[in-house]
Order: C-alpha cells, then structure tokens, then sequence
C-alpha cells in the first residue's frame, strides 16, 4: 500500500464507523412511509453534518450522514483518458449489477464515480464492521484494478503491434 | 486467434470439398462475406457440378483503373480449361466478378496442384486488392532506377522530385480509404479509418503508439509507423482536401525496400498490409472484450466482500461455527 | 396558470405549522476586521513555526456561520498554520489540546478539506485528523456530526 493511501482510508474507516450509526426513522412528512432521509431531504433536522474525505483533488470521498441512511460518494482517481474510460466502463458495470450489491446506488450523486447508499435495514442484515470493511476494500481494489487494466491494455497493444509488424519479413 | 488469415476460410471448404475426388455434387447457394463489405456468392446456375463464384467489392470502380483485370488474367487464365472468367457484363448480376469453375472437365492430377487453385480461388480478394499495389510497387522501381536512393538518408524526408508523383486512392470503406504513393526510396501506404465508438478512439491511440514505437523498440525490419490523428499526412493533401469533423485516423506505412526485394516478399507485404485495418479494428475488440470479463470476474469478488458481512448466514454454516464451552466444536453425526 | 401542473405543486412547503426553524445559535455578525486579529496571529505562527499556539489560535474562535469570503480568509490562514507543520510533532501538539479545541480541529480539517486548497495537500490534513482519533478516539468525529456550529 503506498504511502498516502493509509491515512486517506483509515480516515474514511474512522469516519463511516461514526457515521454508521443508524435507527429507524418513519418519514415525518408522509404518514407511514419510511424514506432514507439523505435521499429525501424533507426533514432538515435529521440531517448531519456531510464529511469529506480527500487525498487529493482527484480522489475523495463524500460521506452525508442521516439518522436512518448514510450516502458515500467516491471519486476515483483519473489522471488521462483512458482511465477516465475505465473508470467509467467499470462502475457502470457495476451499477448495472446494483441488485447484487445491496447498498449500491444505481446512480452515483453528481460529481462522483459511484455513491453507496446505506439504510438502517441494511446495517440491521448486515454486520457493520464488514459494511465499514467492504467499502475500505472496494476503494482499494478498483484504484488496483484500474491501474491493472491499464497496464494490461497497454501491454496487449504492444504485443499486438509486434505480432503485426514481425509479418514483414 | 492472433493474426487474421487473409484468405476466406468458407471458400476454401467448399472449393476443397469440390475438388475431393468423392465428392457428390450438390446444388449450391452461398452468400459469403468478407471483410470491407466484400460479398462472394457461390452457387450451381446451372448443372450441380458446375460451380460460380462471384465477388463484390465496394471499391470496385478503383480497383479496376489500377489494373486488376489484367492481374487477376494472369492468375486465373492458366486454368482456363475448366474454369472461365467472367467480368463485366458478364459477370453475374449484382456482382463485380464471376468465375465460373466446371467440376467435370477439372483437369488436375497432383494434390498440390488443387490446393494451389483452392488457395488462388479463396484469396480472390486479396488477389483484387493487390492490383494498385503492384503498379506503385513497379512504378517505385523506375523511380528508384531513374534517382538511386542516397544511402545516407534512407528514413529521412523523401525526395522532392517524388512528391508530384500521383496518388491512388482505393475508397473501400464508406468514409475510409487507402492511398498509396511510390518514391524513389520507399512506398507509402496511408490508411484513413474512423471510429464510431468514443471508447475505440481512445483505446486506437494506444494501439497506434505501440505501432509506431515497436519498430524503434525491437522489430528493425518491420515498415517504419507514423500515425497522425487528425492531420492528413503530406504525402496526400492532394487528394484528401479535410478531414470533416476530425474525425478521421490516418496512419502512414513506410515500405523501404526490403520490403519490396523480390516477388514473394512483395505479395506477403501486400497481404499483411491489407488486412491491417481489419487486424487493428479487430484487436481493440478482442482487448474491450478482455476487460469486460475481467470487470465481471472482479464484479464476483466483491458480491464475496459484501456477502461476508451478511448476518444471515446458512444453518449449515451456523451449525460449524457452534462451539462448547470450552471452545470444542460439535462434530456432525453422519 | 393553466399550462401549470396544480398536483405538482408541494402545498406543503407552505404549511407554516411544518416550517423548520433553525436553531438561534446567537452568533455576532463576522466581518473581515473582527477576525483580522487571529488571523495575524496565525500567520505570525506560521512564519516562526510555532504550531502550538498556531492551532490555538485557529481553534480559539472561527467565525461560524460568517460569510463565504470571511470563512476562505480564515481557512486559508489555518490551512498554512497545519500544512506547514511537521508530521512527527503532530502527536505532541494534539495532546496540548483540550477536548474542545480537538473538537474544532477537527471541523477545521473537515472544512478544508471540501476546499480546493486544502485537496492539494491532502495528505497532511489526512494525518492531523487521523492523529486526533488516535489521541482520543472517534468522539470528536462524532460531535463534527452533529454540531450546528459549522464552518
């Protein structure tokens, strides 16, 4: 792990351990309906204080706490175009797949590359460490998985080009 | 399947079937397609062992002026017992080129001799497409007798005197073309192409960087690569006035004359480069293709992240994690 | 008013009985002079690298719910105060502090943090926070949270 990557996710590891705390809430504004309140934003007094998160201006991390859900937000890093397309190419494979991921929101929130959207009921089926663990681990891999694609992409042109160009014998 | 074969494999099969000495005629009727919106069709009009195979190019009208006519006599007019060409008018409707090969008068003996004829029959296209390439590459060797190439400057900027010579252009895709231009020391092939896909474009740049940089790298006999995104190359501003939209690619193929040294070097450096649009737009595929199955391999590898945090988990797997007292597990009675 | 859709209409933003009403938190009214002092203070400390009272004296009073301008002009002063601080002294600077003003550390470096300033050198901001829960746990993440008094 390099070094700057450390304190930039035990910062976020710190900050969603705080922010994971949720109870039910029912909506105080439609009669027995329950919404996640970061996504209605109907009661502004159950609203917290939203916490960013970053590494640099290429990569953070936006965390909007509520008192029944809690939205992530990340940017991954993209330094050219063709990360860039990774990058794209791949969180919308992934948000694609969102019913396998329960907490995944199926669009990221403006700004970001993907956006996690964790209610109460998610933190009641599932263990709230391994929430906290998972989204760690995500951030970690796909900064991996994006540089290993691109290094792949790169080295499968190469080979490509020599195969083509050895013809000409 | 790493490099593309230029000859057409369907073709091949039914040639090689029909010239099988147990073969049993049958009617046939076959549209066959190939790459650059070429088009063969084989069929029986007539008698069940009486075979036509007809080709449609789109640049057809191109070819034509270049000589393919003549070069595709010489290859095919030595069968000229059972096989019969027809061009022009007499080609089947809708196509640009027949042959018309009678099974019953076939008149070879040695194997070798067939799969001579089959692999003649199954590179037609190539064979149409080599044409304008033979021209320049005769039209370079005058050039190079008339100015002899200075030794000193062999990768350098081509000669003045060169640079009016003209310019053919086969357009053999809709907004895509090839140009080819003899000089006294080399000749260069320059291929327009476009991708319709964001992603392609990107992922072409990458590609194309590879191209140009394996030859300084390591492949010393390879063509030497040049690719300008968006700028029409020099040698062909005569004949390409913009490039609409900056849409298209050009990449430029220096032939030195290694490449172009004896008769079989020059017909496999005509087919590899014809077939270098397909290859390119092929692999960028193949490579978007690779990512996708890795991001559904990495896709799985987080579904097992999160489902580890899942309280829910099996009877069975509750039943394993049950321990005494002292730590022992319960031993499951089978 | 036809063309205009009546049921798209949230009757009740209107409602004055489902109004909220912040809190008066009973804040002065920051102006660029009134927080002039501290800011002259921080540059001082910055200039003789005197971390400890740098911080104190970014902690000590931030013009909460002042003016965009005001804030930026405060934040860029403690920006310079943490990222010109060394790392290895950061431990020992956060255990001078008292609850309170960890508290507001905190907030200071979650404000930068949302700045284009303060991405940049990211990695310092990242180790003071980081610092702050090891000296005293999430605690102070936890009333970042919930506190009205916001930067």
């Amino acid at each position: 792990m390099s070094q700057s990557l450390k304190p930039y996710l035990t910062a976020v590891r710190h900050s969603l351990n705080v922010a994971l705390c949720l109870q039910d809430f029912p909506s105080q504004v439609v009669e027995r309906h329950n919404y996640p309140e970061i996504e209605s934003k109907k009661t502004a007094e159950v609203l917290l204080n939203p916490m960013k998160i970053s590494r640099n201006e290429k990569e953070y991390v936006l965390i909007e706490p509520s008192i029944n859900s809690v939205r992530v937000s990340i940017k991954i890093k993209q330094s050219d175009e063709i990360e860039n397309i990774l990058v794209d190419k791949f969180t919308r494979f992934l948000t694609k797949r969102a019913d396998n991921f329960f907490i995944l929101r199926r669009v990221p929130v403006d700004g970001y590359d993907i956006s996690f959207l964790v209610t109460n009921y998610h933190n009641e089926s599932m263990l709230k460490n391994k929430l906290v663990d998972f989204v760690i681990e995500f951030m970690e891999d796909v900064d991996k998985e994006i540089s290993e694609m691109k290094l792949f992409l790169n080295a499968r042109a190469r080979y490509v080009a020599e195969v083509y160009l050895n013809t000409f014998d | 399947m790493l490099l593309l074969q230029p000859e057409n494999l369907l073709i091949q099969k039914t040639f090689t079937k029909a010239f099988a000495s147990d073969y049993e005629p049958v009617s046939l009727d076959r549209i066959i397609t190939d790459y650059d919106f070429t088009a063969y069709h084989i069929s029986t009009p007539k008698e069940k062992t009486a075979i036509l195979l007809s080709l449609n190019i789109k640049c057809w009208d191109d070819l034509v002026q270049h000589g393919t006519l003549d070069l595709l006599e010489s290859i095919y007019s030595k069968y000229s017992t059972f096989l019969s060409i027809l061009s022009g008018d007499n080609a089947e409707p809708g196509y640009n080129y027949s042959l018309y090969v009678d099974l019953s008068k076939v008149s070879l003996k040695t194997a070798e001799e067939k799969s001579a004829l089959i692999s003649e029959l199954s590179l037609l296209k190539r064979n149409c497409f080599a044409a304008p390439f033979l021209k320049t590459f005769a039209r370079y060797e005058v050039l190079a007798k008339e100015q002899p190439a200075d030794p000193n400057n062999i990768y350098g900027e081509e000669a003045r005197k060169s640079s009016k010579e003209p310019v053919i252009t086969l357009h053999y895709r809709d907004n895509e073309s090839i140009f080819i231009k003899p000089s006294n020391d080399r000749v260069t092939v320059i291929f327009s192409t476009i991708f319709s896909d964001e992603t392609d474009k990107v992922f072409s740049k990458v590609f194309l960087q590879e191209f140009s940089d394996a030859r300084r790298r390591s492949i010393q006999k390879a063509p030497q690569v040049i690719n300008s995104h968006h700028e029409i190359p020099l040698e062909i501003q005569s004949v390409e006035k913009e490039n609409k939209d900056k849409k298209k690619t050009y990449i430029t193929f220096v032939l030195f004359p290694r490449h172009l040294s004896t008769e079989e070097v020059k017909w496999n450096t005509i087919t590899q480069i014809e077939l270098f649009r397909s290859y390119f737009h092929y692999h960028i595929k193949i490579v978007k293709c690779y990512l996708h199955q890795r991001m559904r391999f990495r896709v799985q590898s987080f579904t097992k992240i999160l489902n580890r945090a899942r309280r829910d988990v099996s009877d069975e797997e509750l039943r394993a994690e049950r321990k005494t007292a002292s730590g022992r597990r319960f031993e499951a009675l089978s | 008013m036809d063309e205009y859709d009546w049921r798209s209409i949230d009757v009740d933003q209107y409602d004055p009985e489902k109004q909220f009403v912040p809190d008066d938190l009973g804040l002065p009214k920051y102006t660029l002079e009134d927080i002039q002092p501290s800011i002259q203070l921080m540059r001082q400390c910055t200039a003789s690298g005197d971390t400890i009272q740098g911080i104190k004296a970014a902690v000590q009073s931030p013009p909460y719910g002042a003016a965009n301008e005001v804030k930026s002009a405060y934040l860029q002063a403690a920006l310079d105060v943490l990222s010109t601080s060394k790392q290895s002294t950061a431990s020992s600077v956060i255990s001078k502090l008292s609850q309170d003003e960890q508290d507001v550390l905190v907030k200071l470096v979650f404000a930068l943090m949302d700045t284009k300033a303060g991405q940049k050198v990211g990695g310092s901001l990242l180790g003071w926070l980081n610092k702050v829960v090891e000296a005293s746990g999430e605690g102070s993440l936890v009333r970042y949270l919930s506190d009205p008094y916001k930067l």
